[in-house]
């Protein structure tokens, strides 16, 4: 026993070396950014099991069955944000057996030999106070299964754990006292509980089901998004590498990992338990076990061997649909024992503040941005840095849609009220033009992303995946049979391929596929927004400028027949909002389904639903997570209704969804290459991609896109040239995703407050919001940096300029072309008549095109003080003077109004003129 | 033929062997049919002399209907208009005399449009006792002038604005160009009677005037006029007189249009009116069909007698549809 005592302190595990490394691209996208100190780590540690082999007369001996050495490596640990992946790799540790596709799926928990990866509360430190130490009840696992186990005989493997305390070897462990009753029909046998201790002190016991309570964020089912709680596989070699989906206080309350709760990220390779069937054991300082703690004599070398067991599958073999088939002992299910426990090695995380540091209600009245699904990483990053800084001030970005935001400042522009929208964030200029003068300032360069989640015939997610529109056309037109009753059925999709994947002409693109198991309806749609977005403007811009795309929508058939559904045969495009037209209701369908049966509904445009925050878009995007509605829940019953597919178990992915390029970069989405160019002599009919260049989101690709940027002066922005992604020689290796994300300022009108606020705001997103870094303040990976390249600089500079106006508001918009000069010897808002107060330009007044004057009172208590309140102070003066005592107000503007038919009295009056002579000289004709 | 030959098949199937001498017998009917095809040619050459004059006489006919109709809408408009906006006005002025008496004139809110909501009196500027109706759309302005609705109501804080025609439909506004700074106008509405002085009249280029006080009330009339002979028929543009209101403005409840279409923005006609527009064009079709096949039974005289009135109902109700499609100040 001494033996073992001293065997056990130095089996440790020991060397722990830090080393900071360059973060290298390792996920497919290339959009990642380049290094920086993300403070890599790699650790190793020496691990073996060693069993307690009973001898003759009480003796124990050693027994070292399996030595290895791990070492893991961990790419970011510091500044971490919520759903942030971190891509941990591994070497040395025991493969895996009976592999499980998906990693994070409790049920992979029943591989043998898998690596563990979770995230912890607390600091593995054994000096620190124990409240504030890691122990598997600070660990997540979203299901109770995967922290409580019962086993029918008396020594299950962890019973029989050598490193385990005594009080870990009775019959039972962590029952809670009193038992809930809904536990008590749900116990057999031996087992163990696991409780779960939340960051409030909650202790939640857990147990079969979950009946003894549980976390709110934990599940009985796995459903929606996966749990981060990873058992990995490793491959024969002993090397591994899972992509870790981190959680903070945002997204696990419970958990309650943020910069003011430590939190360690712990692997633990499974090696197996160290068995101890004679029930010798002891730590120092411990009384030997009781009696009933130690297995019967007779029935030691049973235990033994089922606890020594190294595995029922060869390594590297995959699960074939069993379950509970594996062993035990070297299974990721017993995580918790101590064998495996003290095997774990530890990474602290470190935690940027919570990106809601401004919170709703900051000190003053906060400046509001509206719109822009793509801008919104950035101004995560940014606005903390401004809000927390005392010369700044709070600026809140309103997540709207933005030709909704575009409208929305139209409206402010017609009337304004005291606290509508007064800044709009855009990728694309408003589709009619804003009645009075709006500078439309470039703020970053970014892009929209088709991500995707393809696996291919080995299982594994594609590398790279070709896109060009007209596939995208086909996933947007419904013009995938998605189902081979519709296929059938529908004269409209005949003949059409059942979905993506099994479409010869993305094949064709994507040479190294495929699976033809794919989900159908999964993979055809096109997982995007449902409400009006400048990314879908773009996107459907793209598809509208290949004549390839183009000509499919119009009717042509592709090469290989497949054909445009009717319902949207010649769409005109780009649209801001896609439009669901299919309104197919298959009889057979309809019968079959009782959901539908109640409540008929066409088939196509539920396998498309949209979703309308772009935001749930990425979320679903970046864990796979299928929104087609085509699943009917409580058939039959009153509460019955379709839902969607939900998670689609890696392997058997074909999902491609339309996300902004910072949340795929963020969150490290694969993203999908676009076609630009077409040579002249590229077949038609094509079985690869010769001749046709593909262009993934890289630094790179974003820059040689904005180089092809032209200023249109009538639009006063730069519009994305389309066309010359395909003729343009240049164009070729530009990403035709592009967007400029632009802010839209009205230069006349706003209070002096307001237009120096987003002013300073527009000179700080294009100046020190522009250097790349994780960090508050900066720029997030996604975003071209305004420093890149002579033509984003030029963006840049132009977007001073418009702060200068902005700041001014005299009605100036700067030329986008650099033809035009601020007006020189400027007025000052000041009036020239002695006045306590300066009277900010009122916008009744201020110069506009629309004939309008109107000076609503915004509300029955007019206040002075409102800025925007459209009366605003004058001092009365009995009678103005027109010379001396005006103030410079502006002009009455032109008429816009409609032309047509204000001369109709001269136009009918000739009119009736002519024709009348006509009839009278064809009359005379006659007659002579 | 088709018809001709499922016959034959079926008379071929049922006797066998017949079947060929029998589609011989029947090959005959489609020469037969050939003449058929031929007659639509052969018609005009048979009636070559009534022909031509008939091109002419449709020419002449439409020439003259083109010049009937368009003689037909400058009078309605000049001359008819008025008796239309007079006959408005009366029943107008009877609505708002009975809600100011009972207190219940709107003044906030989302009002009715083309609900009386005001009456100006003024003058110098040509007008008596006339009603002021909610909306600028050009159906609304039919009735007499309109309130713009995203503006506040006269008397109210805030710049009130209102348009009216300067020559259709009575012209109310016909006169608003020669106000001098310093004329009344008086305007009776749910909240009292409001007395506003001109300041100035304003015309494209034309400095705006002041911004006002906090609590004060401006009166914006909005017109158009144009130069030369019959000027007004035929604007370049439109005349602003702005007007003071005298006192403290009052305050009123929320809820107004934050924006109105551009149906009611000055000199913009109402697309919406091509739907009555459509459905009185038929009833004019129907009267004219009416009037032909009754010349056909009766005689010239007496489908007269019916006819004329029929027409021009008919064609009344058309013109008051179209004219919605006109620029609301003309």
């Amino acid at each position: 026993m001494r033996l073992a005592k001293s065997k056990a302190a130095s089996l440790i595990a020991l060397g722990v070396i830090a080393m900071v490394l360059p973060l290298s691209l390792v996920a497919p996208t290339s959009t990642a950014s380049a290094a920086s100190t993300n403070g890599a780590v790699s650790k190793s540690a020496t691990l073996t099991r060693t069993h307690l082999i009973p001898g003759s007369f009480g003796s124990v001996t050693e027994q070292t069955v399996d030595s290895r050495n791990v070492t893991v490596h961990v790419d970011v640990t510091q500044e971490l944000r919520d759903r942030q992946p971190v891509n941990v790799t591994w070497s040395g540790a025991h493969p895996t057996g009976n592999v499980i596709p998906d990693p994070n799926s409790p049920q992979a928990s029943q591989q043998e030999y898998p690596v563990v990866i979770m995230q912890c509360r607390g600091v593995d430190d054994p000096n620190a106070p124990a409240s504030q130490q890691i122990s598997p009840a600070t660990c997540w696992t979203q299901t109770p299964a995967e922290r409580y186990d019962s086993d029918d005989q008396s020594f299950p493997p962890y019973r029989i754990d050598r490193y385990a305390l005594p009080s870990e070897r009775t019959n039972s462990v962590g029952v809670p006292v009193p038992l809930p009753t809904d536990c008590q029909d749900l116990r057999t046998g031996t087992d163990h509980w696991v409780p779960f201790i939340a960051a409030s002190g909650t202790v939640y016991p857990g147990g079969p089901r979950g009946c003894a309570g549980m976390a709110p964020e934990a599940a009985n089912d796995e459903g929606g998004i996966p749990s981060n709680t990873t058992y990995a596989p490793t491959d024969v070699s002993g090397n591994g590498s899972a992509k870790f989906i981190i959680n903070t206080s945002a997204s696990n309350a419970s958990l309650g990992c943020d910069d003011k709760h430590a939190c360690a990220l712990v692997v633990i390779p499974i090696m197996g338990i160290s068995c101890d069937s004679a029930g010798r054991a002891l730590l120092p300082g411990q009384l030997p076990l009781p009696q009933a703690d130690r297995p019967p004599a007779k029935d030691q070398s049973l235990y033994q061997d089922r606890c020594g067991s190294t595995g029922n599958y060869a390594p590297g073999s995959i699960n074939g649909g069993t379950s509970d088939t594996e062993a035990l002992a070297v299974s990721g299910l017993l995580w918790w024992s101590q064998s495996n426990w003290r095997n774990r090695i530890s990474i602290p995380l470190n935690f940027a503040p919570s990106e809601n540091v401004c919170g709703i209600t900051g000190s003053g009245q906060s400046t509001d941005l509206y719109g822009s699904q793509t801008l919104r990483q950035a101004t995560l990053q940014w606005l903390p840095a401004f809000c927390s800084n005392p010369k700044y001030f709070t600026v809140h970005h309103v997540q709207t849609s933005e030709p909704q935001a575009k409208n929305l400042l139209e409206t402010h522009l017609e009337t304004p009220m005291p606290n509508d929208v007064r800044a709009v964030i855009q990728a694309a200029p408003p589709q009619n033009p804003f009645s009075k003068p709006v500078v439309q300032a470039p703020v970053a360069v970014t892009g929209f992303a088709i991500t995707y989640l393809v696996d291919d015939k080995q299982l594994h997610l594609l590398p790279k995946l070709n896109l060009n529109p007209r596939l995208l056309a086909k996933l947007l037109t419904e013009s995938y049979a998605t189902n081979p009753t519709i296929s059938g059925n529908y004269a409209n999709l005949k003949g059409n391929p059942l979905d993506m994947g099994r479409d010869p002409e993305f094949k064709a693109l994507n040479p190294t596929l495929l699976a033809d198991d794919y989900p159908s309806d999964v993979a055809s749609a096109l997982y995007t927004v449902s409400s009006d977005s400048d990314v879908m403007w773009a996107l459907t811009s793209y598809i509208n400028s290949d004549p390839e795309a183009r000509a499919w929508l119009d009717g042509t058939p592709d090469p290989w027949g497949m054909k445009v559904n009717k319902s949207y045969q010649g769409i005109s495009l780009p649209v801001a909002g896609w439009p669901l037209l299919d309104s197919y209701i298959d009889p057979y369908i309809t019968q079959h389904t009782p959901c539908l049966t109640a409540n008929p509904t066409p088939w196509l445009p539920s396998v498309q639903a949209p979703i309308s925050d772009p935001s749930i878009v990425s979320l679903n995007m970046q864990f796979g997570i299928a929104n087609s509605q085509t699943v009917c829940k409580n058939a039959g019953q009153s509460n019955q209704k379709m839902t969607a597919v939900g998670r689609v178990s890696p392997g058997h992915r074909l999902m491609v969804g339309v996300v902004a390029l910072a949340d795929a970069a963020r969150y490290q989405m694969p993203t999908a290459s676009l076609m630009t160019h077409v040579d002249a002599n590229a077949p038609k009919l094509f079985t690869d991609t010769t001749g046709r260049t593909f262009v993934a989101p890289t630094m790179a690709s974003l820059s040689n896109a904005v180089n092809l940027l032209k200023p249109d002066k009538a639009l006063g922005t730069w519009p994305i040239p389309y066309s010359a992604f395909r003729t343009d020689s240049s164009g070729a290796q530009a990403y035709p995703g592009i967007l400029i994300d632009s802010l839209d300022v009205p230069t006349s009108g706003l209070s002096a407050t307001d237009a120096k606020r987003l002013s300073t705001f527009l000179t700080f997103a294009v100046t020190t919001g522009q250097t790349p870094g994780t960090v508050f303040g900066r720029l997030p990976v996604g975003y071209l940096p305004f420093t890149a390249s002579a033509a984003t600089k030029k963006l840049a500079a132009y977007s001073l300029d418009a702060a200068d106006a902005i700041l001014k508001q005299q009605g100036y918009v700067p030329a986008v072309d650099g033809s035009s000069k601020p007006p020189s010897p400027s007025p000052s808002p000041t009036p020239t008549q002695p006045s306590p107060t300066p009277i900010p330009t009122p916008t009744y007044s201020s110069e506009s095109p629309t004939p309008l004057p109107t000076t609503g009172e915004p509300s029955p208590t007019p206040s002075a003080a409102t800025p925007s309140a459209s009366t605003p102070p004058v001092t009365p003066t009995p009678t103005p003077s027109p010379t001396t005592s005006l103030v410079s107000v502006g002009k009455t503007p032109p008429y816009t109004g409609g032309t047509a038919g204000v001369g109709f009295v001269p136009f009918l009056a000739a009119l009736a003129l002519l024709s009348g002579g006509a009839a009278l000289l064809l009359s005379r004709a006659k007659s002579s | 033929m088709t018809l001709l030959e499922q016959g034959d098949l079926s008379l071929g199937a049922g006797s066998g062997k017949h079947s060929k001498p029998e589609s011989d017998v029947v090959t005959p009917p489609p020469v037969a049919t050939a003449p058929d095809v031929d007659a639509p040619t052969e018609k005009p050459r048979a009636s070559v002399k009534k022909q031509m004059p008939t091109n002419r006489g449709i020419a002449i006919g439409i020439l003259a209907t083109i010049a009937l109709l368009s003689v037909w809408f400058l009078l309605y408009a000049m001359l008819l208009t008025p008796f239309s906006e007079a006959r408005a006005q009366a029943i107008k002025y009877g609505d708002l005399r009975g809600t100011l008496a009972l207190q219940t004139t709107p003044f906030g809110g989302d009002i009715t449009p083309d609900s009386p909501v005001a009456m100006i009196s003024a003058p110098e500027l040509g007008m008596q006792d006339v009603v002021v109706v909610e909306g600028t759309a050009s159906g609304d302005l039919m009735l007499g002038p309109g309130h713009l609705r995203n503006t506040p109501l006269p008397g109210q804080i805030g710049t009130s604005v209102l348009m009216g025609r300067p020559v259709m439909f009575g012209g109310p506004f016909g006169r608003i160009s020669q106000a001098k700074p310093g004329d009344i106008i008086s305007v009776t509405a749910g909240q009292g009677v409001f007395t506003y002085v001109v300041e100035s009249v304003r015309r494209e280029g034309s400095p705006l005037p002041q911004p006002l006080a906090s609590g004060k009330g401006r009166l914006t009339l909005i017109t158009s006029e144009g130069s030369g002979f019959l000027g007004n028929w035929h604007p370049d543009g439109l005349v602003y007189v702005d007007a003071l209101l005298k006192g403290d403005a009052q305050q009123y409840p929320p809820g107004r249009p934050l924006v109105v279409p551009s149906s009611e923005w000055p000199l913009h006609g109402d697309l919406s009116a091509l739907l009555p527009l459509a459905l009185t064009l038929p009833l004019l079709i129907l009267a004219i069909v009416f009037v032909v096949w009754a010349r056909n039974r009766w005689g010239t005289w007496q489908s007269w007698v019916f006819g004329v009135p029929l027409i021009l109902a008919a064609l009344y109700a058309v013109s008051q549809a179209a004219v919605q499609l006109l620029p609301n100040l003309l």
